[in-house]
């Protein structure tokens, strides 16, 4: 009986050896190479000339896109062919740097005409490798700034021809000037000033008071666009249900590859890109809401609601643009020109009356 | 120069601070709308209207300093404070002047002094103008200039676009007020009397 077993234990192990692929590089877990590179303490000698950090934070890696694209650690390290759990180290130790052109295919052009590649900066020197990031579509201006760009360029030595300088920089990320063609959209988040928080969709939810999904309380229409009435609904219930936020509004970069093209020179520097009613930039608007777990999603929303009165950091020349001001103005304007007018005319058409009495006087 | 029948109504601080804010509005007024309406006009580049309205906003602010610290200064400030024993009276007089007697050829109910300029009209308007209107355009012009450097005065007025709102409206307010003013300044007995008195101080009595 016992032999039979073996027997079809046998059999069977050797038909799936031949159905089933043979176990591959790819097939490593990233809680195989974690085993090592889980000590913060791991280093290789610093002669290699490569950085002697050998350890991951996986809990960043987690956080990141890749992880989220299920990749792997062996994904980017393709020259790790074998693991050697037998020898001092598993694997090569003077393994290639990874290739995200590989991947990447719609960046890599973009970027290779970039300003960044023409002085051989990396793709990590942005994105942080072991844990990258999405940096433009995710971040707030001010984050770029000063924990991205920041690390190199310092945005408030220069931009001195701008006016507002110091607004226009916390409100308009880096990139929406020096890589125009990456496409442009306005970000709206939802802010508590007092504590200086952005809410997450938990957050907002809770403020709101709203049990089912935000689209299916505000988007009456279910056309999966916040139109401005809608817009003013939401604006409303922040009002009635005393919830502690305003919005904070944004020039963002699209999340497109073409965002890496940042240009030595000719970056807007016409205002009326984006000062004029009519501009472009601001018919693309989007509602930020975040997940705990980072995850982002983007509700599109009427580009005039950043002119909205809940909207305080943000300023587009229309934002006052209303109808009634502008009319109250023009018939303030007219109405002062007008009266003088008649006045003169009255003053024209009534001088024999005056001339008369001029005469008359002078014969007394 | 002869100066019978003449008397010297506008000192030298005064005629320089109203045509440094003259030109000042004018430039302020021409580059102001050319930043409101930026995509329907285009005589001037956005950056350099914006620019000019800083600069040429800092000087009439420090014009109106100067109109300030002259009248404060000298006292004269009191020609602005209108008598409330006869003023409802004299408003009246002069309303009646401008709407009827200066058409059938009344004297004008008012003749101008050093210490008494300004008629009970022009009284109202003007102690309105210099105490309320100009110094909140001036204010609501510096907090748009840098809204970070002065956010808190900003949300204490109910955010940048309320701060805008005010800025546009006394704005169209001015430019009406510049065209009335040019008009009444040529009610006196020339057309041009009182902008020549303006310039060289000395007011023709009649």
């Amino acid at each position: 009986m016992k032999k039979k077993r073996l027997l079809v234990y046998g059999l069977s192990a050797m038909f799936m050896s031949f159905v089933l692929p043979a176990p591959s590089i790819a097939d490593v877990s990233n809680d195989s190479c974690m085993e090592c590179h889980s000590d913060d303490s791991l280093e290789r000698d610093a002669s290699t000339g490569h950085n002697p950090g050998l350890f991951v934070d996986i809990e960043k890696f987690n956080a990141s896109p890749h992880n989220f694209d299920e990749e792997s650690c062996v994904g980017c390290h393709s020259d790790i062919e074998e693991l050697d759990w037998d020898a001092d180290l598993p694997h090569g130790v003077d393994l290639a740097t990874p290739d995200c052109a590989e991947c990447h295919d719609e960046t890599a052009p973009a970027f290779a005409e970039s300003v960044h590649a023409e002085n051989d900066i990396t793709c990590y020197a942005c994105h942080v490798y072991h844990g990258p990031e999405q940096v433009a579509s995710r971040l707030t201006a001010a984050t770029l700034q000063t924990d991205f760009c920041g690390n190199c360029h310092v945005a408030t030595d220069s931009h001195d021809w701008l006016p507002q300088k110091e607004l226009h920089l916390s409100s308009i990320q880096c990139t929406v000037c020096h890589a125009p063609e990456g496409g442009t959209h306005v970000r709206f988040r939802f802010y508590n000033s007092y504590a200086d928080h952005y809410l997450s969709a938990a957050e907002i939810k809770a403020g709101l008071k709203i049990d089912g999904d935000f689209m299916d309380v505000y988007d009456a229409d279910q056309d999966g666009f916040i139109s401005s009435a809608e817009y003013f609904t939401l604006s409303q219930d922040i009002r009635k249900r005393a919830f502690v936020s305003d919005f904070r509004v944004e020039l963002t970069s699209d999340s497109d590859p073409l965002v890496h093209k940042i240009h030595s020179d000719g970056a807007i520097r016409d205002c009326e890109t984006c000062h004029g009613a009519d501009s472009a930039l601001f018919a693309n608007a989007k509602i930020e809401l975040r997940g705990d777990d980072g995850s982002i999603r983007l509700i599109p929303v009427d580009g005039q609601a950043a002119a909205s009165y809940n909207v305080k950091n943000f300023f587009s020349l229309s934002a006052t643009r209303f109808l009634f001001l502008d009319l109250t103005g023009l018939l303030l304007i007219l109405g002062g020109i007008g009266v003088a007018m008649l006045h003169f005319s009255i003053r024209q058409f009534t001088q024999p009356i005056r001339d008369r009495r001029k005469a008359a006087e002078k014969s007394h | 120069m002869s100066h019978e029948n003449m008397e010297y109504v506008h000192p030298l601080p005064v005629r320089i601070w109203h045509w440094v804010n003259a030109a000042g509005f004018i430039l302020l007024v021409i580059t102001g709308f050319q930043i409101r309406f930026a995509e329907y006009l285009g005589y001037m580049s956005f950056e350099t209207a914006v620019t000019v309205h800083n600069w040429v906003g800092f000087i009439v602010i420090a014009d109106y300093f100067l109109w300030f610290l002259y009248y404060f200064g000298t006292g004269k400030i009191r020609i602005y404070y209108p008598d409330l024993n006869t003023f409802i009276p004299r408003m009246i007089k002069q309303a009646q002047f401008y709407g009827y007697g200066i058409f059938v050829g009344d004297e004008n109910p008012h003749h101008m002094t050093a210490d008494n300029k300004f008629n009970a009209m022009q009284q109202k308007a003007y102690i309105m103008i210099m105490f309320i209107l100009v110094p909140l355009q001036l204010l609501t012009g510096l907090f748009l200039w840098d809204i970070t450097q002065f956010s808190g005065f900003v949300d204490f007025m109910g955010g940048v676009k309320i701060v805008d709102t005010i800025h546009v409206f006394l704005f169209y307010f001015f430019v009406t007020f510049m065209f009335v003013h040019a008009y009444l300044s040529t009610l006196g007995h020339t057309a041009t009397a009182h902008m020549i008195a303006m310039f060289t101080g000395w007011e023709e009595h009649h």
